[in-house]
């Protein structure tokens, strides 16, 4: 066992998407499970964190309890991989970013529409939540990043393996539009014409039609914004990209960017009425975007 | 790295108002940081280049007059010439406009107009230290000319042009002359002899289908009866009177600035004169210009000038956009979509974008639009972008007056903030605020919203972007793109709760700085109230 890479995994805010996907190398996991030594995870019955090379990380840092474990992490892991769109970017739960705390507790715990007489529990048992939502790197220094909601199970194999044979991951920089092999046709025009008249969703269209860009077909997708790396799979199974990957290297923020590209690309009009620019732009990326929280005053200096 | 910094006192219209001797010392970390009385004089550019020369100098600062100034007299071009024939690249040369944006606009507020001095001379340090050189290609220019509209100028340069061993083509989209009643005698001997030339060739009922390259090698393709043409010339001559249709049609084929009327616009302080070195126009149909002594003086300064740059044996041409990013590019085709030149394609090949340098006109209009980040334009990179809005974020008035980041096109923009200043100078009672910080970008296309974000982010309580009107952005459509962008771009402000008034669109022309003052003041009052109300 000595020769072995030991291994620890956790999840904070997260939905455990990312560990079914390590799951989801199915008879493979065997080979990596040859190769590493899993010492901790929510799948393995151990209290303690113990001392290990690569601390796997899933999810956000929404709570006290979440940075307390990551802390601990940081401090026993030699490496730390941020798993996972959540870890990597803020991800789904990055979105209560848009609201002030108490906004959030007070939608959650009083006005659910299935909440009678709620309030919000004052319970030193329950970790308090954070003001804002933070990826891993907003909290503690990470080394490698595997984004995806969830990561392709085969990403996570590569990692692992390059991490036992002592290399770095290979990182992927390049927009989606390099893995998609949909064809283009105005995309590629040079002529200032948008290439539709009009944005629909997908379920609008009469026929998704699956080799031809889904911009070109009027359908909202983010691939040009988003990073590669997924294997376009949404794209293959003929929905348009929503953006999990997060921005390319080169950009400063993913909403922003989509924003410029687009309307260059769709009726700008349409887009306003059709979508919520937000939901499109950040779903994935907010906490990690220049302006990320809209309780951000004005600073005195 | 090692850049020098020269401030002006301007005759005392600076020092007046900014204490240059003071910020001399203040960056006596610089291998050399000198006070003129004027740049100007040759006295001073004797000791200028003399200074460059013995500390070796790679970038230079000029804090004082507006850059705008450098080409309107003889001794500013003459200035930046001697300095690049020395090596220093154009992209190491940069401006702090401490006169037009501070001495001008803030006098009477010593201590403070000096701090927001600094700050303008902290912004152009940082783009020496942060833009690379730009790199160019050499041409061997081509001893033609293409003439587009027959005024009675236009046909003198023919002449001219003949006469001085060149190759002619007379373009034009009518069946008759644009000659005058009264020049016809003149004019039409004149005609005869250029016609009579075996290097003249003249094209009626033609328009410019497609132009493409630069000064000293354009390909043009023309529309004639008979089909298309392809015509081979070094420069270009615009001829069209008073013809502003033809104008405005041209404009997007090749890049030249239009005055409010919509005639070509006078770029410098030489009649004639557009912005591309390869371009120039006869002021036929401009105010007064109504003689035949007129049309031929015109054209003599256009041909003497065309031809004295094709003379040379080589014409550099700048490269403003970098080479794409072959790392994050991965050839979706919003560049091709954005670009109004048709500069950019795909190699599909390999899944990259290209750029066409003989399309590209550099307005920085695919850097905003790329998804990616693929791309920047040399002379405004992100990262000094970036920096500079965050240098003057700081701001030199602390309270109640709100920050406004000023982002100015490089055209009407720009300009409008010159005469703002000039405006506030010498009528009592006008007033610009201290904490407007005013930053250059090259074009309403350049603006990419991420800078808006980043300037709200560190602080700055509103942004105001002033560029051209509808139909005069150099660039054709930088300005109408920007306010589509922003369009989107106010609804993701409105969720995260940042107000409208933070942001503000002022399309105006070159000389409406009462229209600045004006917007930039009611901005102020409006944060003013948003504070209040927060």
């Amino acid at each position: 066992m000595t020769d072995k890479v030991t291994v620890a995994t956790t999840w904070l805010q997260g939905c455990s998407g990312c560990h079914i996907a390590f799951l989801d190398l199915h008879e493979e996991l065997l080979d990596v499970l040859n190769l590493i030594d899993l010492r901790y995870s929510p799948i393995v019955d151990v209290k303690d964190v113990p001392e290990v090379t690569v601390g796997i990380v899933e999810g956000s840092v929404g709570n006290e309890d979440n940075e307390e474990v990551l802390r601990t992490f940081r401090k026993k892991a030699k490496y730390i991989v941020a798993l996972g769109t959540c870890a990597c970017f803020g991800g789904i739960p990055g979105l209560r970013n848009l609201f002030k705390l108490d906004e959030v507790l007070k939608r959650g715990y009083i006005d659910t529409e299935s909440t009678m007489q709620g309030k919000v529990p004052n319970n030193p048992e329950i970790p308090l939540l954070k003001e804002s939502v933070k990826p891993l790197s907003q909290v503690v220094k990470v080394d490698f990043s595997i984004p995806g909601c969830p990561p392709l199970p085969s990403a996570i194999k590569d990692a692992l393996l390059a991490l036992v044979q002592g290399k770095a991951p290979e990182v992927k920089t390049r927009n989606l539009c390099e893995e998609c092999d949909r064809k283009k046709e105005k995309m590629l025009v040079a002529s200032r014409d948008f290439v539709t008249d009009a944005v629909v969703s997908p379920h609008e269209l009469e026929r998704i039609d699956s080799e031809i860009c889904f911009l070109e077909q009027g359908v909202l997708c983010m691939g040009p914004a988003t990073c590669e790396g997924c294997g376009s799979r949404c794209l293959k199974g003929n929905m348009p990209c929503r953006g999990c990957m997060g921005p390319t290297p080169g950009a400063l923020e993913q909403g922003a960017k989509s924003i410029n590209a687009l309307s260059s690309i769709l009726p700008a009009g349409g887009l306003m009425f059709n979508e919520d620019i937000v939901g499109v732009g950040y779903r994935y990326s907010l906490p990690v975007s220049i302006y990320p929280h809209r309780d951000q005053k004005v600073r005195e200096k | 790295m090692k850049t020098g910094l020269f401030l002006s006192r301007h005759d005392g219209a600076i020092s007046e108002t900014v204490d240059v001797d003071l910020l001399s010392g203040l960056y006596s970390n610089l291998p050399v940081a000198k006070v003129y009385d004027s740049f100007f004089r040759h006295k001073a550019q004797t000791d200028i280049l003399k200074t460059v020369d013995a500390h070796g100098l790679d970038s230079v600062v000029f804090a004082g007059n507006s850059p705008k100034y450098y080409d309107m007299i003889l001794g500013g071009t003459l200035l930046l010439d001697a300095l690049k024939s020395r090596g220093i690249n154009e992209n190491k040369i940069a401006f702090a406009n401490i006169h037009e944006q501070v001495a001008m606009s803030h006098k009477g507020e010593r201590v403070k107009a000096t701090e927001k001095a600094g700050l303008l001379i902290d912004v152009a340090l940082t783009k020496v230290e942060m833009s690379p050189n730009i790199k160019s290609i050499v041409v061997s220019p081509r001893r033609s000319v293409l003439i587009v509209g027959t005024t009675a100028g236009g046909i003198i340069a023919a002449w001219e042009l003949l006469a001085k061993g060149y190759r002619v083509f007379l373009a034009e989209r009518g069946l008759s002359l644009r000659v005058p009643a009264d020049m016809e005698e003149n004019i039409m001997p004149t005609l005869a002899a250029v016609q009579s030339s075996d290097r003249s060739k003249m094209f009626t009922q033609t328009e410019i289908k497609d132009v493409s390259g630069y000064a000293g090698q354009y390909k043009i393709v023309l529309t004639t009866p008979g089909g298309d043409e392809e015509i081979l010339v070094g420069g270009i001559i615009l001829s069209l009177g008073n013809d502003i249709a033809w104008v405005k049609a041209l404009r997007s084929k090749m890049r030249f600035g239009i005055d409010p009327d919509g005639s070509v616009a006078q770029e410098t302080m030489f009649i004639g004169q557009t912005t591309d070195p390869g371009i120039w126009f006869l002021p036929s149909g401009k105010e007064g210009i109504t003689s035949l002594a007129d049309e031929i003086s015109g054209a003599s300064r256009a041909v003497l000038s065309l031809t004295s740059l094709l003379d040379a044996n080589e014409i550099a041409h700048s490269l403003l956009i970098s080479a794409v990013d072959e790392k994050v590019c991965g050839g979706c085709g919003t560049c091709v979509k954005t670009c109004a030149f048709a500069a950019s394609s795909i190699d599909l090949s390999r899944k990259l974008s290209v750029i066409n340098p003989e399309r590209c006109k550099g307005c920085g209009n695919c850097v905003t639009s790329c998804p990616t980040g693929a791309r920047d334009l040399v002379s405004f990179p992100t990262k000094y972008i970036s920096k500079a809005i965050s240098l003057l974020s700081r701001g030199v008035v602390n309270g109640a007056e709100p920050k406004i980041l000023a982002i100015l096109c490089k055209n009407c923009g720009y300009s409008a903030a010159d005469s703002a200043g000039e405006l506030i100078s010498r009528t009592p009672g006008q007033k610009l605020s201290l904490n407007v910080m005013p930053f250059l970008l090259e074009c309403g296309g350049n603006v990419d919203t991420q800078y808006v974000l980043e300037a709200f982010s560190n602080g700055f309580d509103g942004v105001a972007l002033f560029i051209c009107r509808d139909g005069h952005c150099h660039n054709i459509v930088g300005n109408t793109d920007m306010q589509r962008r922003l369009g989107l771009f106010r609804a993701v402000l409105r969720s995260r709760d940042i107000k409208d008034e933070r942001l503000r669109v002022v399309p105006l022309n070159c000389h409406e700085g009462q229209v600045m003052i004006e917007e930039l003041q009611s901005m102020s009052e409006d944060l003013k109230t948003l504070r209040a109300s927060n």
